[in-house]
């Protein structure tokens, strides 16, 4: 037996549903068994896999697995192993609904990877002071909402009816990704969630007086509805991505695509909606007012001919749809 | 205003359907013709009762049938007479208007004081003054004669139709004159026209015709057709029906025609002005606009409010579904001592989201709206301004527009308009709006 096929260089991994390593096993034996029996070298304890399942043999210029007649085979990829296949390193097999990896032991590990949540950019959604000013922020944008509602004083019934649906979300909202992230680490990181969870709450609150400020300081009527889109999505792709940071150690380029993605679809697709309903017939005009007191305004406005003479696009629009 | 109408027969057996264009109930028989003719004992004894004028003329009413072709079935019902010649019959244009607008689901027929029945054919439209002229495929009868200008107030008249499908029926009551002020001439007769006597004329003693049966269902007060609008449409008619597309364009070039006498009117002269706070605003701009005026202080929203609106107080019967021909427009001026800005500007925001003045018109009729929004620089003051309009969709060249303004000067005092124009022509639409905006100004 020559030094490449020692079974002595040689580990095998039993990987968990996530794709962590469960179990290490160096091997010392030419020939291993996998099953669910307890007479096997390796017990698999998966209804999907026989008592005997395959064997794993050490021998000459290769590595072979090998399925024992097993009920649902035995899967290299999306190749079947029929009845036997070579292995190499990192491969990994399928039997069941259990995953096995040969690695080599002089294969190399990728290097140590920075620890963002403790160190990186986005350490600093652990100070207190950050959960104290989001929660503060959340608390403002919600009274001020409820004040502009209004046209009576605030009272603590009306704060009352204001405040504790969004803040008891709020609460179920930091669990969640809180409990997400125990299953994933160590630490449930409450505080953080609920940190970046009340940022989120105040930034969509405040996206739509931010839209209506700008939306009417500058004219852009007819562009409000898609700055408070993009304002609505920017908010919450930074918030999904921040709470991805702390749950999940995948990729930051796809954590952000992924965050974009979902925040995109949330707020999009019933803009999306309307937009494809716009031919939808109404017998009465849709106004959109938007009017802020006569200081916020930046921009002069169009002469009356001129106003009147940009009518004729709409003329245009009209009669094309009759 | 109710018209003269009726979508259901007198046995109570509904057989119009909503949509159904209507058609009118009235009865026709009336008419009068007049003069000396050998029915009548003698011009100098001239009918001087209901009885006689009954008597006389009853056979120059029929009533007039909108049958749906696929039900078979009375679909709406109305009154006519023969004017003109001796096969044609004058009604109401709204209780044919199935006719005009689907032709193919929809025959005229008449039924005569004898029982005879027939089909009526469409000569010609006035959709201005609400009439229509048709053609029997075979009954005829003398024409009735048309009055020579009105008669004197408090003369005596007879109006007759077939009201509610129950039969020819005579209905007396007095002459009282133009009604005032109204775009659309109409005629003041107190007397009970009912629904199902549309299209049907009344008549003076001597049997000739003063108007057509239009409008009613008020406790005595009825609106007559003048005569003179009868006699222009049997000037303007030609032998033979004429076909969809010259009916529709008929229709389309006497809405433009009138929208344009219309705007006219409105325009002419020194634009007349309202005063609201520190604002003026345009006022009641012609004698055929009518305007109210009102005040209230909401103490739930903390705002103080006074009112001001405008309309021209008739339209134009297109279809069950459209009506055309009208201006209206609303001012408010609102204010508040103890509104912050930011909130007093959020509720005018909200009042602003739905139109106040509702413009008839369905998928079929028109299309949807589209509209534009932003600053505009008034005389003296700015305005933020949106104006939504849309084409109707058989007849060229005419469209409805709304139009709201908010003017953008003081804290929490401020001006509110809407206005609402429907059947009119580009070019008046830009006139009118133009005026109309100019119309506003802050002069504290």
């Amino acid at each position: 037996m020559d030094a490449l096929n020692d079974p002595k260089r040689w580990m095998l991994e039993v990987l968990d549903r996530g794709g962590r390593v469960q179990q290490r096993l160096r091997v010392d034996q030419a020939l291993l068994t996998l099953g669910r029996a307890p007479d096997n070298t390796i017990v698999l304890d998966d209804a999907f896999v026989d008592a005997h399942h395959a064997e794993l043999r050490f021998d000459g210029a290769a590595v072979e697995v090998r399925d024992l007649g097993s009920l649902n085979g035995v899967w290299l990829g999306g190749r079947e192993a029929k009845p036997s296949a070579t292995l190499t390193s990192g491969q990994e097999i399928r039997l069941g609904h259990s995953h096995v990896r040969l690695r080599a032991l002089s294969a190399d590990v990728p290097p140590a990877r920075r620890d963002t949540t403790a160190r990186g950019p986005l350490a600093w959604l652990k100070k207190p002071v950050v959960l104290l000013a989001g929660l503060t922020l959340a608390a403002l944008a919600l009274v001020f909402d409820a004040w502009m509602a209004e046209t009576r004083a605030l009272n603590v019934g009306i704060l009352v009816n204001e405040l504790a649906y969004p803040l008891l979300f709020l609460l179920l909202w930091a669990g969640l990704w809180a409990g997400a992230n125990r299953l994933t680490s160590h630490r449930a990181n409450f505080s953080v969630h609920l940190a970046i969870g009340s940022l989120a709450l105040a930034g969509v609150f405040l996206a739509d007086p931010l839209a209506a400020i700008l939306a009417f300081a500058f004219d852009w009527h007819t562009s409000f509805s898609g700055v408070l889109l993009l304002l609505e999505i920017a908010v919450m792709s930074l918030a999904l991505f921040a709470h991805l940071q702390f749950v999940a150690d995948g990729r930051r380029s796809l954590q952000a695509l992924g965050a974009f993605a979902v925040s995109a679809l949330l707020f999009g697709s019933p803009v999306l909606g309307d937009w494809l309903r716009r031919d939808e017939f109404m017998a009465q005009p849709m106004l959109m007012p938007l009017l802020l007191p006569p200081d916020f305004r930046q921009v002069d406005g169009r002469s009356v001919e001129a106003f009147v003479r940009d009518a004729d696009k709409l003329r245009e629009s009209v009669e094309t749809s009759r | 205003m109710d018209r003269v109408d009726s979508g259901f027969a007198a046995g109570g057996v509904c057989c119009r359907r909503p949509s159904a264009p209507f058609a009118g109930p009235g009865l026709l028989f009336n008419l009068v013709l007049l003069v000396l003719c050998c029915l009548a004992p003698s011009p100098a004894r001239a009918a001087d009762s209901a009885e006689l004028v009954f008597a006389n003329w009853k056979d120059r009413v029929v009533q007039v049938r909108l049958m749906d072709r696929a039900a078979g079935g009375k679909s709406g019902i109305g009154s006519g007479f023969f004017a003109g010649r001796d096969d044609w019959v004058v009604s109401n244009y709204h209780v044919i208007a199935g006719l005009v607008n689907e032709p193919g689901r929809f025959e005229a027929r008449y039924v005569a004081d004898d029982g005879s029945e027939g089909t009526l054919e469409l000569l010609a439209v006035d959709v201005v003054h609400d009439l229509a002229l048709l053609r029997t495929d075979g009954i005829r009868r003398e024409p009735l004669v048309l009055a020579d200008g009105l008669p004197p107030n408090g003369v005596r008249l007879w109006s007759m139709g077939y009201p509610f499908d129950i039969g020819l029926t005579i209905v007396e009551g007095t002459f009282n004159g133009p009604w005032q002020n109204t775009l659309y001439e109409k005629l003041h007769f107190t007397g009970s026209v009912n629904q199902g006597m549309s299209g049907g004329p009344a008549l003076d003693a001597s049997g000739q015709l003063v108007g057509v049966n239009v409008m009613g269902g008020f406790n005595q007060v009825s609106f007559l057709v003048p005569a003179r609008h009868v006699g222009t449409l049997l000037q303007n008619a030609g032998d033979s029906p004429p076909g969809k597309a010259v009916i529709d364009a008929m229709v389309a070039a006497q809405l433009l025609e009138n929208q344009s006498r219309l705007v006219a009117r409105t325009l002419e002269g020194d634009t007349a002005s309202t005063r609201l706070g520190d604002y003026s605003a345009p006022g009641a701009l012609a004698d055929f606009i009518n305007c109210w005026g009102g005040s209230e202080e909401d103490l739930d929203s903390r705002l103080d409010f006074v009112y001001y609106g405008c309309q021209t107080r008739d339209e134009i019967f297109l279809a069950d579904s459209l009506n055309t021909g009208s201006i209206r427009y609303q001012h408010e001026y609102i204010s508040s001592e103890s509104l912050e800005p930011l909130r007093f500007w959020r509720q005018l925001e909200d009042r602003g989201y739905y139109p106040r003045l509702e413009l008839s018109g369905d998928e079929a009729t028109v299309t949807n709206f589209r509209c534009q929004s932003g600053f505009v620089e008034g005389r003296t003051l700015p305005l933020k301004v949106t104006y939504c309009v849309r084409a109707y969709r058989k007849l060229d060249g005419l469209f409805d527009a709304y139009l709201t303004a908010t003017s953008l000067v003081e804290d929490t005092r401020a001006l509110q308009t809407r206005l609402a124009l429907s059947g009119f022509s580009w070019e008046s639409l830009e006139r009118f709006t133009t005026a109309y905006l100019d119309g506003f100004q802050w002069t504290p």
